[in-house]
């Protein structure tokens, strides 16, 4: 029998169903509604969807309001709540006045987000030192931290569609994940000492140990030794050597076929790296993010007296991630360590077992790996601080698979990017997720590492294209596998300008669907006139662009091959066809060889192999290969970074522009040809260099802005990677009342070319 | 030279030069057409138009070229090539004398390659309706018995040989033609390789695929049999060889030379366990000194061409369409 009283509460009792989107997956969401419930003693149930998290309370008007507004307010850190709906519903609560978490349900074609991997959370830095069963467990993790995207295979997030399906959780850890109250519960890749993935180490005598200790003491012996560790990362196989030990580094140099380009530096903590590097607050903020990447950062002294970044004033450096990181690190023996992907540089990272072993055994003097697999592979991620914003150069662990939520529905359409840094990108629904960082096509294992993570990415987010987009380069290798893709599955193909993908790309990470004007500087995109551009200002939107003006074209000397060499764009720059005497620097004609330059200047005077270029890249090259700081690029980019570290940021002078065409820089290079003769120093002259770019590019944005009526600015290209020139150009733009925009969380390289051909693709079709 | 329009002029070209330059029975019997005793067998027939500029550079000119190409073409197909047709387009003003040199240039190569010219035309057109001379030459030759050559048999296991180095015509034509002032000067290695075939068929017994990579170079030449033939193929970029020359050459240039023409270079595509034995039927040939086993073939359903660096790395070698477009950002 019902009491007359209890029936009348009923009455006032609804059913709700509360649906939330966002990342709330793998993020101890479900643990943190199901304690929030009990607490608040409704009843009902939770369960994840394929596309977030579904809800059903039992509950008063008011109770239900206080629950969603601590679900808000409360929410686990990592957690991003985008959408969360509320209904009153007719489904049946099953009274037995409690709330439970009830299994995965799947659903529709839409996807919920997948959380990037997550560094060691502090609590488990506490936990290894009491929990028993977890005592120096080097792969613990919880609700809130442990890897995610790198172990994921399908969705729902469960164990099961993970590469830790393997392991068998033991009663203890599955009675912690059974236990609502617990910080491990449904935590799916929980594991401890006895049930969990371990390392493994084979000692000189060829017998493995699976002993963490030894493992670890092993390591570090071989680190302080001046060794270097083969050693499984979260994304694949990292290198480590000590930081401070020249021999080492060099020795590291030729194992990863790396001659010259930078190595980022892992320290213990924040007061160890502030030895080294300055780090302010914006800085510190990305530094100790649960993402964990490599921060670029000014150099305080030098770590390595040469061999680790020579030639920079800044180093990549990243905190600890993994436990094995903190034990490393910890007892401070080791001041820092380099750490590095394990390949061959330009190749993906290796993730299996056997191929590091097969690499790495003979080269390097230890390799440790663990027996969990990793299936999505990701490099570490590198960022730095632009005007007190976050931007990301490299983007990977702990930011993919991490949607840029767009306003246009872009469900169905796949882009496969542009040839160098290349990632890829799919549409679902109204998010644009983009792969990680894959590198330059033209390597055949990055081809592989290209179609493998498609597959994944096709499988996961239960994708299938219904279109298909590629650059305008006739000549990618991405757009060859575009035009394959599209002939076999019979999906159209659309190519998009590259300039106008490099400006969509940061519309779409802003949701400005209006007219912008995009300043792109960068190396080289294909042209519409079959040019090689890269120094351009367009007017645009989605749907159409339209390029204002560019860098003054100047032959390419050697097309293709100038992009290496440095030193062809002085002599496109400095030759007079006219025959006034040409101003070289006399150590420039030493190095270079008068036959040489008499030839490359043949060769533009009777326009053979010298295709024409606005390129702001090459400018860069041509004022660093002048200056004799490089010649012949070893990595990407390297001139124009080495020129880039030398200026002198204190140094405000700069060269008059040329009023008649500001973006024609003849004049300029003649002046620092010139001044450099002279012996004016290079870090005056560089910092010359950059301001009067800088004015010149200003002052050409700002007579457009005021021309066309917008004053919204774009600024896209991976020449904006360069944190001198961003920095001056942001405060010249906004002093002069312009709002600017700035690729943030995405890359301002070409690995961003994917978001930018998926905006335009969808609001093409929109338009339709 | 004047514009004859089927005149008196042709007439005296050909009595005065072409007729005592090309003699031989058959293009004597001063026919409409030259008649040919049939052999048993099969008949290959193949033709090819020559373009170039300059007409004469180090090492060749556009005559050598006409006769070597075509008789290549038909050696391609493990053909013995012997009667070949030679029709000439000239612009009106053309030198006579350099007219003169291009015809014994032909003889002299025909007769190297053991053909015979036996049929021809001559037309005389106005300035500017084609660029001083065109030649156009047609081949015929008869099937070697029991050989089977095309791109199709490549296959899993067969190993890829160059027949000398590679790059040199193209190198020599774009320096000659813009006359970019190398310190060496590269010859073209316009040539007949008529012994170098004959050779390798009757030294040994399975032959899969030989391509003369012209236009386009390596590249295009293996991509294509790549694609035919259903078949990946890995070059080592370290055993490919290319003089000095041509190698600094396309270091200024910004070129591969893998792309660049050959105009006397065989690529023969055999089973592996043949490769020793061919390499050495192939060096004991005067053009075949250089001769070397750059790659092989694997089954893989990609049907693409890659090449191991010298760092041990491997790139995708795609065809190039025209001028390559810089790539890098
Ligand atoms: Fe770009
Ligand atoms: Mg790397
Ligand atoms: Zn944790
Ligand atoms: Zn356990």
């Amino acid at each position: 029998m019902i009491s007359p009283f209890f029936k009348i509460i009923l009455r006032m009792l609804h059913n709700y169903q509360i649906y939330i989107k966002g990342l709330v997956q793998g993020v101890g969401f479900r643990p943190f509604i199901y304690k929030m419930a009990s607490e608040m003693e409704l009843t009902g149930s939770v369960y994840n969807t394929s596309d977030g998290i579904y809800i059903l309370i039992q509950s008063s008007e008011t109770n239900k309001n206080t629950f969603i507004d601590k679900i808000i307010t409360n929410k686990p850190a990592i957690a991003e709540i985008e959408e969360i709906s509320v209904k009153e519903t007719n489904r049946i609560i099953p009274e037995n006045n409690k709330f439970s978490i009830v299994t995965s349900d799947f659903g529709n074609n839409s996807i919920t987000r997948i959380s990037p991997d997550i560094a060691i959370c502090n609590d488990c830095l506490n936990d290894v030192k009491k929990q028993v069963h977890r005592l120096h467990y080097p792969f613990i993790n919880c609700t809130h931290c442990g890897p995610r995207f790198s172990i994921i295979k399908s969705l729902p997030y469960d164990r099961d569609s993970t590469t830790m399906n393997s392991f068998k959780m033991c009663p203890i850890c599955q009675t912690e994940y059974n236990d609502t109250k617990d910080r491990r519960f449904h935590a799916q890749p929980i594991a401890c000492n006895t049930c969990g993935p371990v390392y493994r180490m084979k000692n000189s005598q060829g017998i493995y140990t699976e002993d963490y200790n030894t493992i670890l003491s092993s390591i570090k012996e071989c680190i302080i030794k001046g060794g270097i560790v083969t050693l499984k990362g979260i994304g694949g196989y990292n290198l480590i050597c000590n930081a401070t030990n020249p021999n080492a580094i060099k020795r590291l140099r030729k194992i990863k076929m790396r001659p010259q380009k930078p190595f980022a530096v892992m320290f213990y903590d924040k007061s160890q790296a502030e030895k080294y590097v300055f780090i302010n607050n914006d800085e510190l903020q990305l530094l100790t993010s649960w993402r964990r990447p490599i921060v670029l950062l000014r150099e305080r002294q030098k770590i390595c007296s040469n061999g680790l970044n020579d030639g920079y004033r800044t180093l990549g450096v990243m905190l600890p991630y993994m436990l094995i990181h903190h034990d490393l690190l910890e007892s401070k023996e080791i001041e820092a360590i380099v750490i590095t992907s394990a390949n061959s540089d330009g190749e993906p990272i290796i993730t299996q077992n056997n191929e590091a072993r097969c690499k790495f055994e003979q080269t390097t003097d230890l390799v440790i790996e663990y027996n969990r697999d990793i299936y999505n592979r990701e490099d570490d991620s590198v960022t730095h601080v632009i005007s007190g914003k976050s931007r990301i150069i490299r983007r990977s662990r702990g930011y993919v698979p991490e949607p840029i939520r767009s306003d246009l529905h872009v469900e169905g359409i796949f882009a496969v990017g542009a040839d160098l840094n290349n990632a890829f990108a799919i549409g679902k629904n109204k998010d644009i997720i983009l792969s990680q960082y894959i590198g330059n096509m033209q390597e055949k294992e990055n081809q592989i590492f290209f179609e493998t993570s498609m597959f994944h990415f096709f499988q996961i987010f239960r994708f299938s294209p219904k279109q298909i987009i590629c650059d305008s380069h006739p000549e990618y290798f991405s757009t060859a596998i575009a035009t394959k893709y599209s002939i076999q599955h019979s999906v159209p193909l659309l190519h998009v300008q590259h300039h106008h993908a490099h400006a969509a790309a940061v519309m779409a990470e802003y949701n400005l669907n209006e007219d912008v004007l995009a300043v792109c500087l960068d190396g080289t995109g294909y042209g519409d006139d079959g040019c090689s551009w890269g120094g351009e200002i367009i007017k645009c939107n989605y749907t159409s662009y339209n390029r204002l003006t560019h860098i003054e074209y100047m032959p390419l000397p050697g097309g293709n091959a100038v992009s290496k060499e440095p030193w062809r764009m002085v002599i496109s720059y400095l030759h007079d066809k006219s025959g006034i005497r040409t101003l070289y620097p006399d150590d420039f004609i030493e190095r270079i060889g008068k036959k040489k330059i008499n030839i490359i200047e043949m060769m533009m005077d009777r326009n053979v192999l010298s295709p024409l270029s606005s390129s702001a890249g090459r400018l860069f090259d041509t004022v660093s290969s002048l200056m004799g700081i490089c010649d012949i690029n070893t990595y990407q980019s390297e001139a124009a970074i080495k020129l880039e570290q030398l200026a002198d940021i204190e140094c405000k002078e700069f060269y008059p522009i040329n009023r008649s065409n500001p973006l024609d820089f003849k004049n300029l290079v003649k002046q620092i040809a010139k001044d450099y003769q002279l012996g004016v120093p290079i870090s005056v002259l560089s910092s010359r260099f950059h301001n009067t770019l800088v004015y010149s590019l200003a002052h050409t944005i700002h007579y457009f802005s005021k021309k066309t009526n917008i004053n919204k600015i774009i600024l896209s290209g991976g020449v904006f990677q360069n944190k001198l020139l961003s920095n001056l150009l942001i405060k010249q733009l906004t002093a002069k009342k312009l709002h600017v925009f700035f690729p943030s969380k995405i890359p301002c390289n070409d690995g961003s070319i994917a978001i930018g051909q998926i905006a335009i693709a969808a609001a093409l079709k929109k338009n339709k | 030279l004047g514009h004859g329009g089927g005149g008196k002029l042709t007439q005296s070209l050909l009595s005065d030069l072409f007729f005592p330059a090309f003699a031989n029975p058959f293009l004597n019997q001063q026919h409409d057409g030259a008649i040919l005793p049939v052999h048993d067998g099969r008949l290959a027939y193949t033709t090819d138009s020559f373009v170039v500029d300059p007409l004469f550079f180090p090492g060749g000119n556009i005559g050598d070229l006409a006769i070597n190409g075509t008789v290549n073409d038909l050696l391609c197909c493990g053909v013995i090539p012997h009667y070949l047709s030679a029709g000439f387009i000239i612009e009106e003003g053309l030198p006579f004398d350099i007219l003169k040199k291009i015809i014994s240039s032909m003889a002299k190569a025909a007769q190297e390659a053991n053909v015979v010219i036996v049929t021809g035309d001559t037309k005389v057109v106005e300035r500017g309706k084609c660029d001083k001379i065109f030649i156009n030459t047609s081949g015929i030759g008869v099937v070697r018995p029991d050989t089977q050559i095309s791109p199709l048999n490549a296959q899993p296991g067969d190993v890829i040989i160059v027949s000398g180095q590679i790059g040199a015509h193209g190198i020599c034509i774009l320096s000659t033609r813009d006359n970019l002032g190398f310190e060496t000067t590269v010859k073209s290695d316009t040539a007949s390789l008529v012994d170098i075939v004959e050779n390798l068929l009757s030294g040994v017994p399975e032959v899969h695929v030989i391509r003369d990579p012209t236009r386009g170079g390596l590249s295009s030449t293996l991509n294509e049999i790549a694609s035919t033939a259903h078949v990946s193929i890995e070059l080592e970029e370290e055993q490919i060889p290319v003089s000095e020359a041509v190698c600094s050459a396309c270091e200024l240039l910004g070129l591969d030379p893998l792309y660049i023409a050959n105009e006397g270079i065989m690529l023969f595509i055999l089973p592996g366990k043949y490769a020793e034995e061919a390499l050495q039927l192939i060096r004991n040939s005067p053009h075949g000194k250089n001769a070397a086993i750059i790659g092989r073939v694997i089954g893989d359903e990609k049907a693409e061409l890659s090449m191991k660096t010298s760092f041990g790395r491997k790139r995708i070698i795609d065809m190039v369409s025209g001028e390559q477009l810089p790539r890098i950002c």
